[in-house]
C-alpha cells in the first residue's frame, strides 16, 4: 500500500519505543499525550505596548501514554503487540538500578490504514546521549490500567514530526 | 500462567501476612514515580532531564467495614503500622506463580471508615510510602509471584517461573504466611534449566514458627547476587505439617 494523505482517526495510531535492550517494541496505548513539541513562552510585553507579546524559549517533549495492563512476552513489531507491563516494568527497574539509557520513541499515526512510510510520525532515534527516559510507572488494578511518563535524556537532539520510522 | 490483559476480580492482596481481598474494593495505584530533575542548559536543543529517588506507593485500599476476627478490622483498624505488602495481579484467573506482583515495605498511614446516608460502610487506608526503617537495596517493587496463597504439605520438587535469563542484580523474596502448624522455611530455588535446581543462597526465612501466623518478611541478597533464570518456591518443614503461605520474587 501506498502512504495515503488526508484526516484520520486514532485507532491508527501505533507506540513504538525501545525496551531494556535496546529493541523497538509496540506496546499496547490507550492515550497518548502530548504529541509533539512545546516551547516555554517568555512574557517580554512593556507596559507601553499596543498588546502583549512574548517569544518562544526552551523547547520540550514530554510523553504521557496509558494503556491496559498486559503481560504478554516482548515480540517484534512486526509480530504483533508486546506488553505494556513486560516492556515497562523491566525499563522501570532499570531507571532504579542506575543503568538506563536513552530510548527511542516512535509514535506513527497512520491515515486510515497502518502507517506507512510518508505519514506522519513524530519521535526520536536513540544514541548514547539522546532519547527518552522512563520517569513513572504507574499501574491500576482497579481499572486493569497503566500510566507512564518519558522525558527527554539531558542534551539530546530535539525530537520531531517526520515520515520515516525511528530505529 | 496466563500472559495478557485482565481485570480487578483477580487482584489480591497480602498485608502483613494476612489476605485483604475480601475485605477491598479497590487498591491503588500502584506506583513507581521518579522526580525529574531539569539539567537543561542554554545551549541544549531540547529540555533535558535525568530521574531522581523514586517515590514507590500502594496508593490507597479502599474497603468495606467488616470486623470478622481474620480482616483488616481486627488487624489493622490502629493504623500506624508498618508490614511488607504484596499485591498480586493475576491474570484472568486466580494469581498463580509468574504472574506479576507489586511488593514494598508501606506505612498504613490511616484507617478511616466512610459514613454516608444510605451507603455501604465503607473504609479507606492509605499506605503511600516505603517505611524507611524497613528499606532494601532495590527500588523495585514488581516482580512476580513465586507462590500463590495456598497450604503446601512438603517440599517443591516441580518446575519453576521463566524470567528468560539469569540475572546477577541480586533481588528480594517477600513471604506472607497466614496459617500453619510448626516450624517451617520458605525460601526460594533457582535452575539454568528448570530440572536441576538449587537455593538461592541468602533466599530464606530460616526456621520460623507458622503456628504464630500471621508471619511475613521480606529477605533481600546483595545487589550483585546470581538468580538463575529459573525459580521456584521451596518449603523446609520442620514440626509443621502444613504450611498456608504466599510468596513472590522480584529481581534486582
Amino acid at each position: 500500500m501506498t502512504a495515503n494523505t488526508g484526516r484520520t482517526v486514532s485507532k491508527w495510531t501505533d507506540f513504538r519505543l525501545h525496551d531494556t535492550s535496546a529493541t523497538l517494541r509496540r506496546i499496547p496505548v490507550m492515550t497518548i499525550s502530548a504529541v509533539g513539541v512545546t516551547f516555554d513562552e517568555t512574557d517580554l510585553t512593556a507596559l507601553q505596548d499596543a498588546v502583549k507579546g512574548a517569544l518562544p524559549n526552551m523547547p520540550d517533549a514530554p510523553i504521557s501514554i496509558t494503556g491496559p495492563f498486559d503481560t504478554s512476552a516482548a515480540v517484534a513489531v512486526g509480530a504483533g503487540l508486546s506488553g505494556s507491563h513486560t516492556v515497562l516494568s523491566a525499563l522501570a527497574a532499570a531507571v532504579a538500578a542506575g543503568t538506563a539509557v536513552p530510548l527511542s520513541v516512535d509514535i506513527q499515526i497512520g491515515i486510515r490504514h497502518a502507517w506507512e512510510s510518508g505519514e506522519p510520525q513524530f519521535g526520536l532515534t536513540a544514541s548514547a546521549t539522546s532519547g527518552y527516559l522512563l520517569t513513572a510507572y504507574t499501574v491500576d488494578p482497579n481499572a486493569g490500567t497503566y500510566s507512564a511518563e518519558f522525558r527527554l535524556f539531558p542534551g539530546s537532539s530535539l525530537p520531531a514530526w517526520g515520515t520515516a520510522a525511528e530505529s | 500462567m496466563a500472559t495478557g490483559r485482565t481485570v480487578s476480580r483477580w487482584t489480591r492482596i497480602y498485608y502483613g501476612g494476612v489476605a485483604l481481598a475480601c475485605y477491598t474494593q479497590q487498591i491503588g495505584p500502584l506506583s513507581m514515580i521518579f522526580p525529574t530533575a531539569d539539567l537543561t542548559t542554554l545551549c541544549d536543543a531540547v529540555k533535558g532531564y535525568l530521574p531522581a529517588l523514586p517515590e514507590v506507593s500502594a496508593g490507597t485500599l479502599n474497603g468495606v467495614m467488616d470486623n470478622d476476627a481474620a480482616g483488616l478490622f481486627a488487624r489493622f483498624a490502629a493504623a500506624g503500622v508498618s508490614r511488607p505488602m504484596s499485591v498480586a495481579l493475576g491474570i484472568r484467573a486466580e494469581p498463580a506463580a509468574g504472574d506479576p506482583c507489586f511488593n514494598g515495605y508501606f506505612q498504613m498511614q490511616n484507617y478511616q471508615a466512610g459514613v454516608q446516608m444510605d451507603a455501604a460502610s465503607t473504609v479507606s487506608a492509605e499506605l503511600p510510602t516505603w517505611d524507611i526503617s524497613q528499606l532494601t537495596p532495590y527500588a523495585n517493587p514488581w516482580g512476580k509471584v513465586a507462590h500463590a496463597l495456598g497450604a503446601e504439605t512438603g517440599a517443591n520438587t516441580g518446575t519453576g517461573v521463566d524470567s528468560l535469563a539469569a540475572t546477577a542484580t541480586g533481588g528480594y523474596m517477600v513471604y506472607h504466611v497466614s496459617a500453619g502448624n510448626g516450624t517451617a522455611t520458605i525460601s526460594i530455588d533457582d535452575s539454568a534449566d528448570n530440572i536441576t535446581f538449587g537455593a538461592v543462597s541468602g533466599m530464606t526465612s530460616g526456621e520460623i514458627d507458622t503456628s504464630g501466623a500471621p508471619l511475613y518478611g521480606i529477605i533481600s541478597l546483595a545487589k550483585t547476587a546470581t538468580i538463575k533464570r529459573y525459580t521456584r518456591w521451596q518449603l523446609a518443614l520442620n514440626s509443621a505439617t502444613s504450611v498456608t503461605f504466599f510468596a513472590a520474587l522480584v529481581r534486582g
